[in-house]
């Protein structure tokens, strides 16, 4: 896979000197040539274990070299990425460029879709979660997933919530679940709307309460990291503008990956983003920096609207 | 070249009538067979109802010689073998189902479902002949002892297992009857399962759910109606099968308290008697419960198609 027009694609200069540390200790066997290509050289533009990564301190997430092959077709190839903590992270990029397909690695999400096959290595808090002893069910407590379209379960709305903290043990008996549940829909901003009908069907709300309603059932799990694939664009643009201030909120106590289409959406809630194209991290950076100054060429033509 | 469009189109109306004509006649001609059948049943069945009055359902007496007559013993073969039936078949059927929706390896989903679909289709007087050679003699050598030895002096469910083992019997003809209905249940639950929304389910990953709790709080509360509904469509063929039963029921118009002892049902009586029926109200007590087999079978179809529908409903209304 390789993508026309781009120059450096290493942006940050603390992730070059890192990549020289390890290839001097014999982590990786980088050629010389490889490691710092000269401006405009015809290299190929992702030489081993060389993919753009912003280094960040103190990252929640470190994902290196990793790729996806659905049956044998690429769906993601060597991304590297730091994710920030309790920042919100806006991956973005055209139709079929790999968001899901990412965001779908950090929780190990893709192990239900048959012959998805990933690889590389993604710490969570410095541990491998790529790895067999990984206990799925525990990681996705720790890192909660809000879908595209809102889902509530066929149950009423306090067992929506109440459902996750159940088949954790979260709660010490019935008050105190009822105490997550109140507490959660408070946060996810319910509380007020729902809180005469809690035992009506998930399914009776409006379609933004509903994605909610599912954000609430995540945090309930007491999550350390949320996923959220393209959690507005089944919603009009007053639930939209709901769910963004959300995210504003839950900034403070969560790390925050979101996939939008909206370029204004990932401009408003996010610190950083993500610039994918063809299953490729293209560019991460300071949202503010990448959509007034982007360093490629293809994130450029993204946010100005030429394709995508 | 207007003229002749119109002229064609005109042509296209008529035939489309005809064509509309021709359906509404073949719909009309099932729904005034079925009329028909229900009102000469009724029509045969009126000098034994009423003879016997209220007391036909009641009594368990079939005797011929004095021409007394009572469906109990019937009804409560038909009743009893397709609950056997069901409590053996309908949790295994939810399992196949939820193995092929959830568990199976892809490659193996279409084999093995068209197998099951194959299963259903094997006609049932090879089950009968099945059950009467090989399953029959089995579970009087093996099962029927053992559950006579061990479940007999319950007290309570014990009496459900008592007298000489004889083979065939109303446990026998549940057991031959839940393996001709499994298939069937199998493949509709299958269909049900299919209907739940992959990002439901994903959800219940998401937050963490095994499989298992997945299936038992997602896939199962979401599909409650539908299961319903399929148990009901295997339970009117229980209800109605014949030659299976017949096979391996022993024919006797007793209620025994015991499941290992012969009995018959409503349509084994049927089969076995109509062609030695002699004497009009014989015949008519046959046919009598062939009016309460038709009311029993058409209750349970309506009560799942009822069910089903809703289903539908709710599946179109994006849940
Ligand atoms: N379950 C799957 N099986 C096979 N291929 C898949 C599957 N899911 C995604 N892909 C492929 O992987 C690539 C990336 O898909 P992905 O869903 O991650 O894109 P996306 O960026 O989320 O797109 P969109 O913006 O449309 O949601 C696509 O080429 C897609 O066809
Ligand atoms: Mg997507």
């Amino acid at each position: 896979m390789s993508t026309p027009g781009d120059g450096i694609p290493v942006q940050d200069t603390a992730f070059v000197s890192e990549q020289k540390r390890r290839a001097a200790e014999g982590g990786l066997n980088l050629k010389p040539s490889s490691r710092m290509p000269a401006p405009g050289s015809p290299e190929p533009r992702r030489a081993v274990g060389a993919a753009p990564a912003a280094r960040i301190e103190d990252a929640v997430f470190s994902c290196r070299d990793v790729s996806v092959l659905y049956a044998d077709k690429p769906g993601l190839s060597n991304v590297s990425i730091d994710i920030a903590r309790q920042q919100v992270l806006a991956v973005i990029g055209p139709s079929g460029c790999g968001k899901s397909t990412f965001l779908r690695c950090l929780n190990r999400m893709n192990d239900t879709i048959a012959g998805a096959r990933v690889t590389g290595s993604i710490l969570l808090e410095g541990r491998d979660i790529l790895g067999k002893e990984q206990d799925v069910a525990q990681l996705r407590a720790q890192v909660g997933m809000v879908f595209q379209k809102p889902n509530p379960f066929p149950k009423s709305i306090f067992e929506n919530v109440a459902y996750g903290p159940r088949i954790h043990g979260l709660a010490r008996g019935s008050a105190d679940l009822d105490d997550i549940v109140c507490a959660s829909l408070r946060r996810a901003g319910l509380w007020n709307e729902v809180k005469d009908r809690l035992s009506r069907p998930g399914t009776s709300l409006s379609g933004g309460q509903q994605q909610r309603l599912c954000i609430a059932r995540t945090i309930a799990v007491q999550p350390e990291v949320i996923l959220m694939d393209e959690p507005c664009s089944a919603l009009d643009p007053v639930a939209t503008a709901r769910i963004e201030d959300l995210i504003d909120e839950l900034r403070a106590s969560y790390t925050i990956v979101i996939v939008t289409h909206s370029m204004q959406q990932a401009a408003r809630v996010s610190q950083r983003t993500a610039y994918f194209h063809l299953g490729e991290l293209i560019e991460v950076g300071e949202t503010n920096r990448v959509f007034t100054n982007p360093r490629q060429k293809l994130t450029e033509d993204y946010i100005s609207g030429r394709f995508g | 070249m207007a003229v002749v469009t119109a002229k064609r189109a005109a042509r296209q109306r008529s035939g489309e009538r005809y064509f509309r004509a021709a359906t509404l006649v073949a719909a009309l001609l099932v729904l005034g067979l079925l009329g028909g059948v229900a009102l000469s049943l009724l029509h045969g069945a009126w000098p034994a109802l009423a003879h016997f009055k209220f007391a036909f359902l009641t009594r368990e007496i079939w005797n011929p010689v004095t021409a007394q007559f009572g469906a109990l013993a019937p009804i409560y073969g038909t009743l009893m073998t397709s609950l056997i039936a069901m409590l053996v078949a309908v949790p295994i059927g939810c399992g196949v189902a939820i193995f092929l929706t959830e568990l199976c390896p892809r490659g193996l989903r279409r084999p093995v479902g068209v197998a099951i679909e194959l299963l259903a289709a094997v006609p049932s007087i090879i089950f009968g002949i099945w059950g009467l050679f090989v399953l029959a003699p089995l579970l009087q050598r093996h099962v029927q002892p053992w559950l006579i030895a061990h479940l007999g002096p319950v007290p309570g469910i014990g009496r459900l297992f008592q007298g000489p083992p004889f083979g065939i019997g109303v446990l026998s003809a549940g057991l031959v009857l839940a393996i001709m209905v499994l298939p069937f249940i199998a493949a509709v639950m299958r269909d049900v399962f299919d209907t739940v929304p992959d990002v439901l389910k994903e959800s219940g990953y998401a937050l963490g759910a095994t499989t298992w709790e997945v299936i038992w709080n997602v896939v199962v509360p979401y599909s409650r109606i539908g299961i319903v509904g399929g148990i009901m469509l295997g339970l009117g063929r229980a209800l109605g099968e014949t030659m299976a039963v017949t096979f391996v029921i022993g024919n006797a118009h007793r209620v025994s308290a015991s499941l290992l002892a012969p009995g018959t049902t409503i349509s084994a009586s049927i089969a076995n008697e109509f062609t030695e029926a002699v004497g009009d109200l014989y015949t008519s007590s046959l046919v009598a419960l062939g009016v309460l087999l038709f009311v029993i079978t058409f209750a349970v179809i309506a009560a799942a198609r009822f069910m089903l529908l809703r289903l539908d409903r709710r599946a179109l209304s994006g849940v």
